[in-house]
């Protein structure tokens, strides 16, 4: 038993704004986390989850998986050179400066912080989504903070 | 949650970043597309049409309107404010500009200093001549602004995480002597103070930042307050679409007590055609009248009023009038949220609230 059509369309553009923004951090490509996204609403059509529970979270993995597929053949997801035409979005996520914290981390540790401290998933739900163990996901936050809050003083 | 001021900040400014519009947040499926190419082709280009046409009046519109001194307002014209969220096209504010005073007006994401969508801008310099970073043009150059500047701005507050504003709607005219120091992205700009002050309509969090140049006359000053006061909601429609999310279904003194009011909905949203709204001692709660059963079915609910309860027909799940279940299921109803404003009661369709039926205080 899934969630009907109409129950995910409501439920998918309630999560939409936190989780386009999650996935946004991730790609820093407005493109591909919007791409990514509509793939995985139209995934959640074809294949509804079976429960309601943690939709941000499936959302958040889905689209990151899209986002992997649509980046290239590499098979994981790296951080675009903000591309220069795009100068709003270059100088909005410059002044933001996550952009720059985040490119110190590798993939899978972007993927947890960002799921974890801005989308607010428990390291249970995240080791759940990404099929990891729990323990994983808890070193992997210790180590990108380590990380983090070394060269946080390069930052402005 | 997280773990240092630090992290903290940049994820509150990431909850801030432009989102794309509504409208583009579901593509249709390609086979769906490729269905019917020749009318998907004809009804894309129309709607380009429309929509340009559309915007075209409304920022001709609001050119005249920003040019043309309100012949009632004396020394000051009215100018009408919309709100940034997609496909809300009417008007829910009015603002007062002094003379001499420029605008721009329209919805304009900003970066830093509290980030969030810009609904209005005005200034006592012209803001045409405003120098912006060359790379996010919204945003000015401070810098290069004269120490005599002031300017004022309505923004949108983020619409998700990490928002603060008023617990409650915020009554009007707000008091700028209420406004607090900028505090939140970035200190104020060198050689200005910044002040900020937010308020709530209609549940949303918006905030008037003004920014004053340490030489700015004291007459330019004192106008921020009168400008602040001069911000006043229109005249609301009790019936009726509001800001393309909210319905006004009328007096709260009309509702009957304890008795569901059937009604439809003016496009059928994501939840179904119809809902139906029940006064409860000083509140009210609104439901959708469609109810999904375990087995994805759709069915809409009927009134028994001999029993008191809400039931689809041939199913067994019974539902008290607040929607609480009470028979065959353990689930209540979705709620849609409601608000009573000027002693109207409004219903936003748009968002859907599982979980237990809360019941308004008395």
């Amino acid at each position: 038993v899934g969630i009907s059509p109409e129950r995910w369309e409501a439920l998918y553009r309630q999560a939409f704004p936190a989780v386009y923004r999650a996935v946004l951090a991730v790609t820093l490509d407005r493109d591909i986390a919007l791409d990514a996204l509509q793939d995985a609403f139209v995934e959640g059509l074809r294949r509804p989850p079976a429960v309601d529970r943690n939709l941000v979270g499936w959302l958040y993995r889905v689209a990151v998986r899209k986002a992997r597929r649509s980046q290239g053949r590499a098979g994981s997801v790296r951080l675009r050179a903000i591309p220069a035409e795009d100068g709003r979005l270059g100088a909005a996520l410059d002044a933001l400066e996550v952009g720059r914290l985040l490119d110190l981390l590798t993939e899978r540790q972007r993927v947890v912080i960002v799921a974890h401290y801005f989308l607010g998933l428990t390291q249970h739900e995240i080791a759940e989504q990404l099929g990891i163990k729990r323990g994983t996901v808890g070193a992997t936050i210790t180590q990108s903070l380590s990380r983090m809050r070394r060269e946080a003083g390069n930052v402005s | 949650m997280s773990p240092d001021p630090q992290l903290e900040r940049l994820f509150s400014q990431l909850a801030q970043v432009e989102l794309p519009a509504a409208d583009k947040w579901i593509r249709p499926p390609v086979s769906k597309r490729r269905w019917q190419p020749d009318w998907s082709i004809a009804l894309a280009v129309l709607a380009g049409l429309l929509i340009l046409v559309v915007v075209m009046g409304t920022q001709q519109e609001l050119r005249q309107r920003a040019a043309a001194p309100s012949p009632s307002s004396g020394t000051q014209r009215q100018i009408l404010l919309y709100p940034s969220g997609p496909g809300e096209n009417d008007a829910w504010l009015t603002m007062l500009v002094p003379d001499g005073w420029s605008v721009s007006s329209g919805p304009e994401p900003v970066s830093g200093r509290g980030g969030g969508t810009r609904a209005v801008q005005i200034s006592n310099r012209p803001v045409d001549s405003f120098s912006t970073g060359g790379a996010f043009p919204q945003q000015l150059d401070w810098a290069r602004l004269p120490l005599d500047t002031v300017v004022v701005e309505v923004r949108d507050i983020c619409g998700g995480l990490m928002c603060m504003g008023p617990a409650g709607e915020s009554a009007f005219p707000l008091r700028w002597a209420d406004a607090a120091p900028l505090s939140v992205g970035s200190p104020a700009p060198a050689g200005f103070e910044a002040r900020t002050l937010a308020f709530r309509f209609f549940l949303e969090n918006h905030v008037v930042v003004a920014y004053v140049g340490r030489d700015a006359s004291a007459s330019d000053f004192a106008q921020v307050d009168r400008v602040v006061a001069g911000l006043a909601p229109l005249n609301l429609p009790a019936t009726g679409l509001l800001h393309g999310k909210w319905l006004g279904v009328g007096p709260f003194s009309a509702l009957p007590v304890d008795e569901p009011v059937f009604g439809n909905l003016p496009s059928p949203p994501t939840t179904g055609t119809g809902y139906y709204v029940i006064r409860h001692g000083s509140g009210t709660v609104a439901h959708p009248m469609t109810y999904q059963t375990a087995l994805g079915v759709f069915c809409n609910l009927a009134w028994d009023s001999a029993a008191a309860t809400l039931s689809c027909p041939g199913r067994p799940e019974r539902w008290d009038r607040f929607g609480r279940g009470v028979e065959g299921t353990t689930r209540d109803l979705d709620q849609f949220t409601t608000l009573t404003k000027n002693g109207d009661v409004y219903v936003n369709f748009r968002t859907v609230n599982g979980g237990k039926v809360e019941l308004p205080g008395p």
